[in-house]
């Protein structure tokens, strides 16, 4: 994003789309991250093919007339509308809220967030579902963690990285693993091998120790 | 004092009485402003802006495709008609709404019925004045409901029949090739709108492209 979008910040949806894109694009996005677009895809597919039947039906019925489209313009409506509500269907079923789907490009993790905001209340709420597999088990771990959108908005519109991304590092720490920890760091978090991290100290490296150590590589 | 704004870098708003000891602050933005539209529709992802076009595109087509379903229950290639001149006052003024039926009808004299003559861009809507049956082969006869019907039609305020909007040579209307349906409903001088959008055509130019932008850069 070459231009930083400017919202107005009173309006919801606005506050509440920016940080959605934010999640995937700008935070998720730089981890090691890799998005899965299949539901979007799959929304994309059914409306795409919905509108390609009408346009095939206006296409016909307008070069041929009503007569001699009669039976066609009959399956048209009943696929269209079969259609439609599988996409209906879909958005209330499997999409919903859901912003994001993506897995570790390294670590057997997967993640699906959601996100919802209350109306005429500017904050934001995000549902976490952490997917990887522990000892052999599958582990699916579930937080909800909320935040005002002022933490990322400055009074002009504008979104403001920083805090943004160390909120998003606070609320899904096991990223932190491979990456830089950020300064303020949340009290009982649970890192990718299962570790929670009550006891460390805020600011001290989590994780492996790799991390620490290549960090400590780079600013040297 | 000149400042160059980055966003990212500007978290905290300096605090009122801080700014108001300092000089005053000049904003450069780093980068030319694209109009704003364009800028809304750049930051989109390709995915999105699919998406964006799409919902425009189901909107139409859905429209679309339930008059088409309509056209099918009717069995009239244009159920719902809207009233252009005066000559069937004072049963109808410009600008009413119609909607027709036009399944298995025994047209009989008195009913107000919409024909279609060839080489004739407008619909006309006027009522029967006089019916002719002819009577078909017994083994026609057999495969239908009603029997095949000539009809001579007039409008209420007009001071002669309609002959003379007939193609050159025809006294009557064919009941199945020209009628597209007989008036079962009317709701006066909504479809006044369709009359303004069709007399100006510039007005439903602006008005579908203004509606069409409005889909495409507004999310919800």
């Amino acid at each position: 994003m070459a231009v930083p979008t400017k919202i107005c910040t009173y309006s919801l949806p606005d506050l509440k789309n920016t940080t959605d894109d934010a999640v995937a694009t700008q935070y998720l996005a730089t981890k090691s991250f890799r998005q899965s677009h299949t539901l979007t895809d799959v929304r994309l597919g059914l409306s795409t093919a919905a509108c390609v039947v009408a346009a095939t039906t206006f296409y016909l019925d307008y070069t041929q007339g009503f007569e001699p489209t009669k039976s066609f313009t009959f399956y048209a409506c009943i696929v269209y509308f079969t259609l439609n509500a599988l996409l209906t269907g879909w958005l209330y079923l499997f999409e919903g809220s859901t912003i994001y789907v993506g897995a570790h490009k390294t670590a057997d993790v997967s993640l699906t967030l959601a996100s919802s905001v209350v109306r005429h209340d500017p904050t934001y709420r995000l549902k976490i579902i952490q997917s990887q597999v522990v000892d052999g088990r599958k582990v699916l771990r579930e937080r909800e963690v909320e935040c005002p959108f002022a933490s990322w908005f400055d009074e002009r519109g504008f979104f403001v990285r920083r805090p943004f991304e160390t909120w998003m590092g606070s609320v899904v720490p096991w990223i932190l693993e491979n990456e830089d920890v950020p300064k303020e760091l949340a009290s009982g978090v649970v890192t990718a091998s299962g570790r929670a991290v009550e006891d460390v100290m805020p600011g001290t490296e989590i994780g492996s120790g790799k991390a620490g150590r290549r960090k400590g590589a780079k600013k040297t | 004092m000149d400042f160059e704004y980055a966003p990212d870098q500007h978290h905290v708003p300096p605090s009122p009485t801080a700014s108001s000891f300092t000089t005053t602050r000049h904003y450069t933005l780093t980068t030319a402003k694209p109009p704003k539209m364009l800028a809304a529709l750049s930051a989109y992802q390709p995915r999105q802006l699919l998406a964006q076009v799409l919902n425009f595109g189901l909107i139409l087509s859905t429209a679309f495709m339930m008059w088409k379903s309509l056209s099918l229950v009717t069995n009239s290639p244009s159920p719902i008609v809207v009233v252009l001149s005066g000559s069937m006052e004072p049963a109808f003024q410009r600008g009413d709404l119609l909607f027709l039926w036009n399944r298995g009808t025994d047209t009989q004299v008195g009913e107000i019925v919409v024909y279609n003559i060839d080489g004739k861009p407008i619909p006309i809507v006027h009522r029967v004045l006089r019916r002719h049956v002819s009577r078909p082969p017994a083994k026609v006869s057999k495969t239908r409901n009603y029997p095949p019907l000539k009809l001579l039609t007039k409008g209420d305020a007009n001071p002669q029949d309609d002959v003379l909007l007939y193609a050159p040579g025809q006294q009557y209307i064919d009941r199945e090739k020209e009628v597209i349906g007989s008036v079962k409903a009317y709701v006066p001088f909504v479809g006044y709108v369709t009359i303004l959008l069709s007399e100006h055509p510039m007005v439903k130019t602006v008005v579908l492209g203004i509606m069409g932008l409005f889909v495409i850069l507004q999310r919800e």
